[in-house]
Order: structure tokens, then C-alpha cells, then sequence
């Protein structure tokens, strides 16, 4: 299955009381997680599949499989049109 | 180091806010996390924002650095912080650079973008230019034809300071910053210029510079540079007040505010403006500093400021503006 990573050029990123803040340098531009998107956001991080991505939603929030991948799927459609993730 | 200024922050009863003006909010904030201690949401915001700015200020230099061919010496902010040794310790919200040609490398900068913030009348005749924001970013640059520094205390030209330029810390292939003993003073003289030894911050981030400073050398360089008085004062305070050892005569009489990281009260403000030309200023600027402060405070002004002599500064100064 693909994997799934976070850019690394020009893409900074904290996390603070958890939540991750991070500054898109080239368009200067900053995106917020909370939550469910800091648990994602770490493991895009680190490189992920989607079944991997919906195994820590399900068993972080308990809730079911499908919604969980509907949920990561928006997540990263979000991430794709703001040219977040490595190619 | 931190432990003595941790110590500080678990005893002080300041609010958020005048921690905030000391310019060690991080710090608590740190030390509250460290210690398990729940944060306020003011706090939170403090450390988001001080991320966000750390964040931004490689890529900013970057397309500074891009602009501009001549010398960029980075002072102060993000190259301070960065000696810290940790992120999301030291605030900062501008950068702070040296160049040798400041309005040239301003209209170098707008040309490429970059647009001028703030009211241009506030920065006629003093040592930077009108700041600079890019579109996006939260910091601004402030281009410097001279280091900030008190007019009665000697120091460096900016000639001087920007042949000793070093790489700097923060890695911006190009930009330099000031070697740990040239900065050191150049915090030192920070420290002095809006209001003598004021801010705890100034002294945290002089004993952070420290640590990577040759401490002869530090005192070599003020001897050179005619500053030995202020920077022998400004080294037992921050040996006093950061690192919990030693005396320092200044710090008993007209900064024990830091001990407190509290604000000046009247009275303190008052004896601070009168004596500490004494501590700091080459000894023949002394009188006149101190004749011209004397002269300087009215006697109704005084009458009052005695009336009021244990509220701290802040609070006074908003009575005077509500009574005029």
C-alpha cells in the first residue's frame, strides 16, 4: 500500500498541549490540528498508510472502521490541496 | 542555570502579565509544565504564538537573504532564543538586523515584497529603520544602522561589529550574527537602554549568551569598547539574580525588582533614574546624567510620585493619566 508522509521542505511544525501548529513557509500559510488530527498529523509524520491511519482513530476514539476512514480521507484531502503531503 | 530562575518563578506572586513584561512568561510556562502545574490559556497562547515565530524566522531570513546582497547580521531575538537550548523558551517577534547600508537594503526588501508596518514617525532618528512584514508572516524585521545602545555609554561602531561576524546559529546560509562575546555586550547594552537592568529577561538571555562566552574575553571587549562599568554591573547582577550566586550592589539598591520578577514600584523607578548612572556610565558622564535627571523631575511631579512611592510603576502611571 502507498505510504503516506508529511512534505518535509518548508513545512515546520510544533506540537503545544497537543495540538500541532505548523507554517507552510512557502506560502506562508499555518494550519492547526487538534485531537483526532494530531494523532494523524504524528503518523504522517513518522509515514503511515491509510489502513494504519484507521487503526489508530478506531482505537483511539472507538469508533467504527468506516467512519474513521471517512474521516482520514477528508483529513488528507485537506493536507493534498494545501500541498502538505511528499509526492 | 534555569534552576535559580525556576525557583525565582515558583515564589514570585506577579501575574502572568508582568511576567510577560519581564519577558520570562516561557520560562514559567516551562517550568509549569515540568512541574505538572495546569497552564492558563494566556500561557498556551504565549507558547503557540512564541512556536509560530520560531517557525517563521528561517524561512523570513531566507527571502531576506535573497533581497539583499550586502551583510545581514543577525542580533538579539531568534539567535538568543536558539541559545536557550531548547525551543519555546525566549520570545521574540521581530529580527533584529545589522547591515551596513540599512535604506538601501530596506528599498532592497520592498522591492522584493516585503512592506513597510507601523508609524514611520516613531522611527525617525533612532537606530532602525521602519519595520518590515512579508504578507503572511508573523514578524516583522527591523533593518539597523547601529546597534541599539545608551547614549552615554561607549560602544562598538557598526563598522566594528560587522567585521567580527560569525555563521549563524540558526543555519540561513549568508546570514551572520555576532560572535558569543560581541553579543553578550550588545544584550548587556539592551539591558540598559530602555530602562537600566529592568527586565529579568535581559539577564536570562545575557547568562544564556554566557555560557558559549569566553568571560575574559567579555570583559577584554568592554574595556576596548569604554562600556567596562555597565558590563561589570550588568555580570554581578546576572551572576546574582540568574545564576543565585554572589552580590551585586545594583540589584540591593535599584534593581530588586529582579529578585522579585516584579515591577518597580515609584519609589524604586526614581532611584533607579537617579543612581544608576553611577553603576553604569563612564565616571565623567555620571554628574551630568544625574544633574540632568534632578533637573528632569518636576516638583509637583515628585510630590506625588512620593505619595504614591509603594504602587508599582504601571499602576501610577494610569492615576496620572486618569487625573492629568
Amino acid at each position: 500500500m502507498t505510504e503516506l508522509r508529511l512534505r518535509v521542505d518548508d513545512l515546520h511544525w510544533r506540537e503545544i498541549d497537543g495540538e500541532v501548529i505548523a507554517l507552510e513557509a512557502r506560502g506562508s500559510t499555518y494550519v492547526a490540528a487538534n485531537g483526532a488530527g494530531t494523532l494523524l498529523w504524528r503518523a504522517l509524520a513518522a509515514g503511515t498508510t491509510p489502513d494504519e491511519l484507521a487503526d489508530q482513530l478506531v482505537t483511539a476514539y472507538g469508533i467504527d472502521r468506516e467512519r474513521a476512514a471517512a474521516d482520514i480521507e477528508h483529513f488528507l484531502a485537506q493536507l493534498r490541496d494545501q500541498g502538505l503531503l511528499a509526492a | 542555570m534555569f534552576e535559580h530562575v525556576d525557583r525565582l518563578l515558583a515564589s514570585t506572586s506577579s501575574p502572568a502579565s508582568v511576567l510577560r513584561v519581564h519577558r520570562v512568561e516561557l520560562l514559567d510556562a516551562a517550568r509549569r509544565r515540568a512541574a505538572g502545574l495546569e497552564l492558563e490559556p494566556d500561557l498556551i497562547a504565549d507558547e503557540t504564538r512564541a512556536a509560530v515565530n520560531e517557525m517563521a524566522a528561517t524561512g523570513l531570513l531566507a527571502r531576506i537573504r535573497a533581497a539583499y546582497d550586502g551583510p545581514l547580521l543577525l542580533m538579539k531575538g531568534p539567535e538568543v532564543a536558539a541559545a536557550y537550548g531548547a525551543n519555546g523558551l525566549r520570545s521574540f517577534g521581530d529580527l533584529d538586523i545589522l547591515t551596513d547600508d540599512a535604506p538601501a537594503a530596506q528599498a532592497a526588501l520592498i522591492a522584493a515584497g516585503f512592506q513597510e508596518v507601523f508609524d514611520e514617525e516613531i522611527y525617525e532618528d533612532i537606530h532602525h529603520l521602519r519595520p518590515l512584514w512579508w504578507p503572511g508572516l508573523p514578524l516583522v524585521v527591523e533593518l539597523h544602522m547601529r546597534a541599539n545602545w545608551p547614549a552615554a555609554i561607549p560602544g562598538p561602531s557598526t563598522e566594528e561589529l560587522l567585521a567580527a561576524a560569525v555563521p549563524s546559529t540558526l543555519g540561513v546560509p549568508g546570514i551572520t550574527t555576532l560572535p558569543p562575546e560581541h553579543h553578550t555586550l550588545v544584550l548587556a547594552a539592551h539591558a540598559w537602554e530602555h530602562q537600566a537592568l529592568g527586565r529579568l529577561g535581559n539577564m536570562v538571555d545575557i547568562a544564556v549568551m554566557l555560557r558559549r562566552a569566553d568571560d575574559a574575553e567579555v570583559a577584554r571587549l568592554a574595556r576596548a569598547w569604554g562600556c567596562s562599568r555597565m558590563w561589570r554591573t550588568t555580570r554581578r547582577a546576572v551572576r546574582a539574580v540568574v545564576e543565585g550566586k554572589g552580590h551585586s550592589a545594583a540589584v540591593t539598591l535599584w534593581a530588586r525588582h529582579l529578585r522579585g520578577a516584579r515591577e518597580r514600584t515609584v519609589f524604586e523607578w526614581h532611584v533607579k533614574d537617579l543612581v544608576s548612572p553611577l553603576w553604569g556610565y563612564p565616571v565623567a558622564r555620571v554628574p551630568g546624567a544625574i544633574l540632568s535627571e534632578a533637573r528632569r523631575m518636576q516638583p509637583r511631579h515628585s510630590w506625588r510620585a512620593l505619595r504614591n512611592a509603594r504602587r508599582p510603576r504601571s499602576e501610577y502611571n494610569q492615576l496620572t493619566e486618569a487625573t492629568g
